[in-house]
């Protein structure tokens, strides 16, 4: 497995995919390397472009610096979709994703999206996806959404955050899945939290139709609804372990140990500042993951 | 008289071995092990079955097989004395073996069946396994997957590796701060950071 390096400096044409040589853009990194690889996006001021792309190969994203504010991807405020081709799995790690639009096709519209066989995955480990709409459609949609594919959804020590709809949908989730042999889902130390809008709040945190296995495993995540309310979930999860929770207007929330249905008390959550505040009921309420 | 009359029989008198037999040297039975649980209870009696390896000892009432093998001598010293090549058991050491459910302790009272104090044992029906030790306060668990890492201690807990020293997980959150503190874990990313209290003015 080999490991090559992009940076906002750097030249597609000229570069080698070297620390010295760098290439430039996600797309560049992710045609030339193989399955397995990891790319490096190396710190900077500036943004990596998200645009549209179709995955073809099991990648990880690992920001150089651990402080994921210094490398960041950004849809620039417009629609673009990572669309899986097969069975791949693609990790974000240090990095922040910002500012995208998902697709408003018809029977396409999540930003990372796959309709075929799998099994597929996308993973989030310290990082942060912020400022992003959906759009749901025939029950597809969403950050995360596959059709037909068992999938692994992994969050850990991440934040999923800032996110609306663009409609009024009551059935919308951030996570879909449709028609899967398993659909896990592994969450750990980490936060979700909708744009608090009106008429545009995602309506559920997940939704599954047809999936014949649906586990979710939950340790010290809050997920924090300051506006409407988000449900836990649209149909049912086959297996449930979820401890040491909060979920702070969330309907439905599942019942574990340690769980919660408290403010987190972030010191200042429409800023991005997801601090505990000393006096929050989640300080010490976790459990070692 | 059993060594002079064991002498007439087979030397002189030319009486034929067969396994359906028992050689009786004294007290000493070689046979198989059906033969030797047959024979007649005489307290004292020593045999070896020629089919398991085994030795028995007779207390006059019951046969009582030992826990240790016959090995055959192949590659031994000759004579009584071996101290080449120390491979199996003598009543010194064990060597290349593999044990399996041995408890190692000293037992208060031989043939007690409580676990004695001091015994050891690799639990592995636990998650994740354990090396337990059993105390006069019951099982008491031995902390494994100790590491030692510049200047410190680390353990792993639910997967997640902890300095001993300051209970603070090498793995930090979105802040820059241990996701475990102290042992004491807050939920989300960000970790509120652990407050050192100084007292009052």
């Amino acid at each position: 497995m080999a490991t090559y390096y992009i940076s906002t400096s750097g030249n597609d044409t000229t570069g080698d995919g070297s620390s010295a040589l760098p290439w430039a853009t996600i797309a560049k990194a992710h045609t030339s390397a193989t399955s397995g690889d990891t790319i490096i996006l190396k710190s900077s001021a500036s943004s990596y472009l998200f645009t549209g792309m179709s995955i073809a190969k099991t990648l990880i994203f690992e920001g150089e610096s651990t402080d994921y504010t210094q490398q960041v991807i950004s849809g620039g405020g417009l629609t673009a979709q990572w669309t899986y081709t097969g069975a791949y799995e693609i990790t974000f790690k240090n990095i922040k994703i910002e500012n995208i639009l998902s697709p408003t096709s018809v029977n396409t519209k999540a930003i990372f999206f796959r309709n075929g066989a799998g099994p597929v995955g996308l993973r989030f480990i310290n990082s942060r996806m912020t400022n992003f709409t959906i759009d749901k459609e025939s029950n597809s949609g969403g950050l995360f959404c596959t059709i037909s594919a068992s999938s692994v959804l992994e969050l850990t020590r991440s934040v999923i955050d800032d996110f609306d709809q663009y409609t009024s949908t009551t059935d919308s989730a951030l996570f879909y899945h449709r028609v899967g042999a398993l659909n896990e889902i592994i969450i750990t130390d980490s936060i979700i939290t909708p744009k608090a809008t009106g008429t545009s709040a995602v309506y559920n945190v997940f939704a599954f139709l047809g999936s014949t296995l649906r586990e979710i495993e939950a340790k010290n995540l809050i997920i924090n609804a300051t506006g409407d309310a988000i449900a836990w979930v649209s149909g049912t999860f086959t297996t449930t372990d979820v401890t040491y929770s909060d979920f702070n207007n969330v309907t439905s929330s599942p019942s574990g140990t340690g769980n919660l249905t408290s403010d987190p008390l972030f010191v200042g959550a429409p800023a991005g500042n997801f601090n505990l505040k000393s006096s929050s009921p989640c300080r010490g309420a976790g459990i070692i993951p | 008289m059993a060594i002079a009359k064991h002498i007439v029989e087979h030397e002189i008198l030319g009486v034929q071995d067969s396994d359906a037999l028992a050689e009786t040297f004294a007290q000493f039975i070689i046979g198989t092990k059906a033969v030797i649980l047959a024979t007649t209870h005489s307290a004292g009696q020593f045999a070896l079955a020629t089919d398991t390896g085994y030795l028995y000892f007779d207390d006059g009432d019951s046969w009582h097989q030992s826990g240790v093998k016959f090995v055959d001598g192949a590659g031994w010293d000759m004579g009584a004395i071996q101290d080449s090549s120390p491979i199996g058991i003598t009543d010194e050491y064990i060597s290349d073996k593999t044990l399996y459910d041995v408890v190692l302790s000293i037992y208060n009272n031989f043939g007690d069946s409580d676990t004695p104090i001091g015994a050891i044992q690799y639990n592995a029906d636990d998650t994740p396994d354990s090396l337990q030790v059993y105390t006069d306060l019951g099982v008491a668990n031995v902390p494994i997957d100790i590491a030692y890492l510049t200047g410190d201690y680390t353990h792993v807990v639910n997967n997640t590796t902890i300095s001993i020293r300051s209970g603070n997980s090498l793995d930090v959150g979105l802040n820059g701060i241990p996701i475990v503190q102290e042992y004491s874990v807050d939920m989300g990313a960000f970790p509120y950071p652990t407050s050192i209290d100084g007292g009052t003015f």
